[in-house]
């Protein structure tokens, strides 16, 4: 699969690891002869990250565990309108991100499978994973999503609220029925994470596949303002109807957070359960001993709340 | 009765905006993507284009508040001539944010669905108003002309306007200072890039829109009365024009001053980069030569100095420099205000102890389509003016 071009520093972290990714590799095969896979990389974090590092190459190998979506079902009739604007969401729900930079190592598969399943454009991408800053030798990345900002300096600005917070949960949405495509709101937002559709997306959707997931969401139309909206049509709103719990179900948590092999990224509610389907729940004070938000400095309050790295679990892959 | 040199005037305008609609058409068709246009900046010519005619258009609404609210009768003779140019400038604005929406068939949504924390939701309900009220403006000058007098109930409505005719320009100069201030206002509160975050950006772009407003008409008016061998406008009241914009735009420079020297005087982070980088290369020459001294110090010394600004070539030239200032201003601020885009990845972790701030450039190249519409949009605006002139009995003598 092509990793190289969701994220410009991703290829250097293979060049870097390239030895490194041949003994993961055969570690791979091994334990897959044994038939252990899913066990081991359970019971062994440390030894899992290490394997992982080979991501590139052993993507068709860990396929079996990493499956982000099902082949594509019978298109359905596009509906009138993209967004149920009217939807207040959960009452009373704080929805956070929880994004562990101690174990992101950059791979960008949340970037890939974002692409894949929210079918964006070739030139947009709602989640980018950006080299921040270096802890000795090792790069610190950042996945940026939408902040989802408790204070959205874009919801001010759209002159027609085409972009609004919900009632319930505060998520920040796009009406893409509405956008007039004046992309004030693009010039508002600090974190850049508002892409405009220059043209019609006409093109296949290369990256959509069974390892990163096929299209869930509709097209956006030309000339219309999009961004990351945590997966709320996808995931979050269909799964309270049914009853699931975002951060412990699959179904109901975003697909960046689900496809993520490093165990660096956590959904659910700030008030409630925060976890990732697979590595289970993550503890508060995880989040309040080493929990930073970007650009503090604006007040806009961000609902991604990003982990210091601290360079123990990282030193430890590096060779 | 129309000359040859006015036959052919107007047919290059007209070709100018056959240029713009086919342009216009390309981009209905094509999308925005035949633009130059990016995702670090997302607002080109256009926008430049329509913020100072905007700006330019502002003589409509210093001259009706100097007439009809402060009641200095002695400018009479130059109130319908700003309030054409303003129309024209309004007019020409308003078609240049059709194509620059990336959903044109939706432009009057901002009228249906009001959100009215947004300073662009403000300023296109004002600039709706505003243009109307232009329009009403015009109507006993429309009434005047020798068609609508032989039609007894049209000329008695434009008769019966004068009397309510002070009602409209109170209303039309409160959104006239509304949206101009608004438009500095909108640039002000962008978080995202620091060389707009300024609060003060309204009051900048109140005072350098009267001076570039009073300017266009000086200019308008000399360059209309070279056209056609009358002294259409007394020279003393173009000079006592001379004088509003001198001391506006002496106004502007210091608070401009005040402005520049206050974000420097102590490092504020980003602010203080992207400050300097309009005054630092390649940007330098624009900011310091074209704003600054041509478009601000040399017409602000000519219009205050009684000898200079009573020599007519010279406020011809000075008022020339401040249309041409007031042209580079919003193009420094629309642009240039993009370029520094201070949105990077290194910039993520700002008072986190983080390395410290720094902005990416982006880039912009104009294209052809983009530079097709901005002349039709001006040509439209000529048009306006022209045929304005021509038909209409503008510097007429009643005035």
């Amino acid at each position: 699969m092509g990793l190289g071009f969701c994220c410009a520093d991703v290829p250097h972290y293979y060049q870097f690891n390239k030895k490194e990714e041949m003994k993961s590799v055969m570690t791979i095969k091994k334990q897959i002869d044994s038939k252990e896979q899913s066990k081991t990389l359970r019971s062994s974090r440390r030894h899992f990250v290490k394997v992982a590092a080979g991501a590139a190459i052993s993507a068709t190998v860990l396929r079996g565990s990493f499956v982000a979506g099902q082949a594509p079902a019978s298109k359905a009739e596009k509906p009138s309108k993209l967004i149920d604007a009217d939807k207040p969401g959960k009452e009373g729900a704080h929805w956070v991100m929880v994004i562990d930079q101690e174990n992101c190592v950059g791979c960008g598969w949340c970037s890939s499978a974002c692409k894949a399943v929210n079918d964006t454009p070739m030139d947009i991408w709602w989640n980018i994973v950006y080299k921040e800053s270096q802890i000795g030798n090792k790069n610190v990345f950042l996945p940026r999503l939408c902040m989802q900002c408790e204070d959205p300096p874009c919801v001010d600005a759209c002159p027609v609220k085409a972009t609004y917070k919900r009632e319930g949960d505060g998520l920040v949405i796009m009406d893409y029925d509405r956008c007039i495509g004046c992309r004030y709101c693009m010039a508002a937002c600090p974190y850049g994470s508002r892409y405009f559709n220059w043209k019609e997306y006409t093109e296949e959707n290369k990256i959509a596949s069974i390892q990163f997931g096929f299209p869930e969401f509709w097209r956006r139309p030309r000339g219309v303002v999009e961004k990351c909206n945590f997966c709320i049509p996808i995931r979050i709103d269909k799964a309270i109807e049914k009853g699931l719990t975002p951060g412990k179900d699959k179904e109901a948590t975003p697909v960046c957070v689900n496809i993520c092999p490093y165990n660096a990224m956590f959904f659910g509610d700030l008030n409630g359960y925060i976890g990732h389907p697979k590595w289970g729940q993550l503890s508060k004070d995880t989040i309040s001993s080493r929990g930073w938000r970007v650009r503090q400095d604006l007040g806009t309050k961000p609902r991604v709340v990003y982990l210091k790295a601290i360079g123990e679990v990282l030193k430890k892959v590096v060779v | 009765m129309a000359s040859i040199k006015f036959v052919a005037w107007i047919g290059f305008l007209v070709a100018m905006l056959a240029w713009g609609l086919y342009s216009m058409y390309i981009v209905f068709t094509e999308g925005l993507i035949v633009t130059g246009m990016n995702n670090t900046v997302f607002w080109g010519v256009w926008i430049t284009a329509d913020i100072a005619l905007i700006a330019l258009s502002a003589g409509a609404f210093t001259m009706s508040a100097t007439v009809y609210i402060l009641r200095i009768e002695r400018f009479k003779p130059i109130a319908r001539v700003a309030v054409l140019i303003g129309l024209a400038g309004y007019i020409s604005a308003v078609m240049g944010l059709i194509p620059d929406i990336g959903r044109p068939e939706r432009f009057y949504y901002p009228l249906v669905y009001w959100q009215e924390h947004s300073f662009l939701w403000d300023i296109i309900l004002s600039i709706t108003v505003y243009t109307t009220i232009l329009m009403i403006e015009m109507v006993p000058t429309v009434g005047e002309t020798k068609l609508i007098r032989r039609i007894a109930p049209l000329h008695k409505l434009s008769e019966s306007l004068h009397s309510i005719m002070p009602l409209f320009v109170t209303i039309g100069v409160i959104f006239s200072m509304i949206h101009q201030g608004s438009l500095g206002g909108m640039y002000g509160v962008l978080k995202g890039r620091a060389v707009w975050y300024r609060p003060e950006m309204p009051v900048l772009f109140i005072a350098s829109a009267i001076a570039g407003g009073t300017a266009l008409i000086i200019f308008a008016s000399m360059i209309t009365s070279k056209i056609s061998h009358k002294e259409l406008v007394k020279a003393d009241l173009l000079t006592e024009l001379g004088k509003i914009s001198g001391f506006t735009l002496i106004a502007y420079l210091i608070m401009q001053a005040w402005d520049f020297y206050s974000t420097r005087y102590s490092y504020s982070p980003m602010l203080t980069e992207s400050l300097n980088l309009l005054s630092s290369t390649p940007h330098e020459l624009l900011f310091w030569v074209g704003e600054i001294a041509l478009g601000g110090i040399v017409p602000a010394v000519i219009f205050a100095a009684p000898r200079l600004r009573r020599n007519s070539k010279l406020l011809f030239a000075a008022s020339g420099f401040v249309i041409l200032g007031v042209i580079v201003n919003r193009w420094n601020v629309n642009i240039i205000g993009q370029l520094a885009n201070y949105y990077s990845p290194i910039n993520m972790g700002a008072g986190q102890g983080r390395p410290e701030l720094s902005f990416i450039l982006g880039s912009y190249v104009p294209t052809i389509p983009e530079w097709g519409i901005t002349a039709g949009l001006i040509a439209l605006g000529l048009l306006i003016y022209s045929l304005g002139v021509k038909l209409l009995p503008i510097f007429g003598k009643e005035g």
